[in-house]
């Protein structure tokens, strides 16, 4: 029962809350040019849940439009981010609800994490309308973190709608579906006049492969519900599902989706900041180079930045220090930066491997060192 | 610092996640008895196809008259009109006609819409039009497979 209770860093919810300003933006933007290209949904054929009463004039949608920009943009500056938020999204639910035609899974997906991040402590930091003093000092910060649970939940209640979806559908198990999917991309890169190899026509064009890829779909989504609160299982998680967005997004037209789902796995990132060391020295290139990184890039805050004592200096110039206290030098450093700063994630378990490859050949060299040695 | 009006209190807290989870897990559950599956995450669901022709049936005619690019020339009470399919509905689904065309939402979901835009366009014709109903046939495809021909129509009351 500590989920009700518990208060936490606030400070990645403000990160969120500006991201997801500047996605609702953009979505608002879009509909506003739809608005040029399709004219007024209500003026033509439209399917309204609400009562047909409720959906609004032409001049009241176009001032919707705009208290949802408004709002959008409160969201990114952080002044009343909050209830910019909250008005932004409950206006997009609203008009969604006005026209069923309207409805896309990705733009309701990113209305409802408007709408939670409203409830979650996020005006803590990255308020940019106070320049660079943007975070709140980290007493301030602390704040409620059940509605950042109940934004988890809804990230598990997406891919288990999406994956238990497919998981009924013989078609979808089959790879049926998918392999549709394939031939439909490949008609597309050939009308857009960049037609595949033959060996990539003829390999998406294998139903094995189709099947092999729906079951894999259906297992990641079903999976990624439950791995991701598994604290051993998440890191691996965000990484899979990171990937699997990555190429749902260069595969299909999902707007803004993909990205939508980057910012809602800020909501399982661990809340607390610097609780990582990165130790340095300074004198050295690549030590002044990894300083630079980090403080660059380190946009969660993963990473106090120190100066390595003299005593460690011979056993390399850089560091990292974990949670948990254990020390990464030499090749695991790599693995240890990319773990925790979201440019480099994605070459995370390339890294991870490549030290433990290194620290396997290390451990056989000292071994047949060791036994080489005089009796 | 400024506290938000949005900061509930603790009890208000859990009421507001209860509330929450609930109602999304109703309307996920709930998408599922809907044809087009709105509001129910599932993504990419089908790759069917729809091609819809549309027909009229014009009083004292029994042959249905194609509608060339989804315009006809209407008659009523001696006034003569150009009326058009694609200048009332402009779903990107619905709109294209006599092309195969992929049924987004699924084939079920097309189908439910199609039949609600014919009655929404049949319902405006003019007062004493020669135009008694609409008659889409629609040629399916469901996930590449099962060819079917179905028939929507709607009259004028």
């Amino acid at each position: 029962m500590k989920w009700l209770t518990e208060e936490r860093d606030g400070y990645l919810l403000g990160l969120m809350r500006l991201l997801l300003g500047v996605l609702l933006c953009v979505q608002v933007w879009a509909r506003f040019d739809e608005l040029e290209y399709w004219g007024y949904f209500g003026a033509n054929f439209h399917l309204p849940f609400v009562p047909e009463a409720w959906v609004p004039s032409f001049a009241t949608y176009r001032v919707l439009l705009g208290l949802e920009l408004a709002g959008a943009l409160l969201g990114v500056l952080g002044w009343f981010g909050r209830e910019g938020l909250l008005v932004g999204s409950s206006i997009g639910i609203f008009l969604m609800l006005c026209d069923r035609l309207q409805y896309h899974n990705n733009r309701f997906s990113l209305l409802l994490f408007c709408f939670l991040c409203a409830f979650c402590p996020s005006d803590r930091s990255f308020l940019l309308y106070r320049g660079r003093s943007h975070a709140l000092p980290e007493a301030l910060r602390l704040g409620p973190t059940l509605p950042r649970r109940v934004m988890q939940v809804q990230v598990s209640l997406l891919y288990l709608s999406s994956g238990g979806s497919k998981l009924l559908d013989p078609d979808w198990r089959g790879g049926q579906t998918m392999l549709l999917r394939f031939q439909q991309g490949l008609e597309e890169a050939a009308r857009a006049g960049t037609p595949l190899p033959d060996w990539v026509v003829h390999f998406l064009g294998t139903p094995a492969l189709a099947s092999l890829g729906s079951k894999a779909a259906i297992s990641l989504e079903l999976s990624l519900a439950f791995a991701l609160w598994v604290p051993t299982t998440r890191v691996i998680a965000l990484w899979a599902g990171a990937i699997f967005h990555l190429l749902i997004q260069a595969s299909a037209r999902v707007e803004l989706f993909s990205w939508l789902m980057g910012v809602a796995y800020i909501a399982f990132v661990t809340p607390e900041l610097h609780e990582r060391t990165l130790r340095v020295d300074v004198r050295t290139t690549l030590g002044r180079a990894a300083r630079t990184f980090v403080r660059v890039f380190d946009w969660f805050a993963r990473f106090r930045i120190e100066e390595l004592p003299g005593s460690e200096a011979e056993q390399g110039s850089v560091a990292v220090v974990g949670r948990g206290g254990e020390t990464a030098r030499g090749s695991a450093v790599p693995a240890a930066l990319a773990r925790a700063l979201p440019v480099a994630f994605l070459a995370w378990p390339a890294c991870a491997l490549l030290a433990l490859r290194q620290a396997r050949d290390r451990s056989r060299t000292t071994d047949v060192g060791s036994s080489a040695g005089p009796g | 610092m400024r506290r938000s009006v949005l900061e509930l209190g603790p009890p208000a807290r859990v009421v507001f996640a209860l509330v929450y989870v609930l109602v999304m897990v109703a309307v996920v559950v709930s998408a599922q008895r809907r044809p087009d599956h709105v509001f129910g995450f599932q993504m990419f669901n089908e790759s069917s196809t729809v091609n819809i022709h549309l027909f009229r049936r014009v009083r004292g005619r029994r042959a249905l008259e194609p509608l060339p690019n989804g315009s006809f020339v209407d008659r009523s009470q001696g006034a003569v009109r150009t009326l058009s399919w694609l200048e009332r509905v402009h779903d990107p689904v619905l709109s294209k006609l006599d092309t195969p065309t992929h049924a987004k939402y699924g084939l079920e979901g097309q189908l439910f819409r199609l039949q609600l835009a014919l009655d929404d366009f049949v319902g405006r014709l003019p007062e004493g039009s020669d135009t008694l109903g609409l008659v889409a046939v629609v040629e399916t495809l469901k996930n590449g497979r099962d060819p079917r021909v179905v028939r929507l129509k709607a009259e004028r009351r």
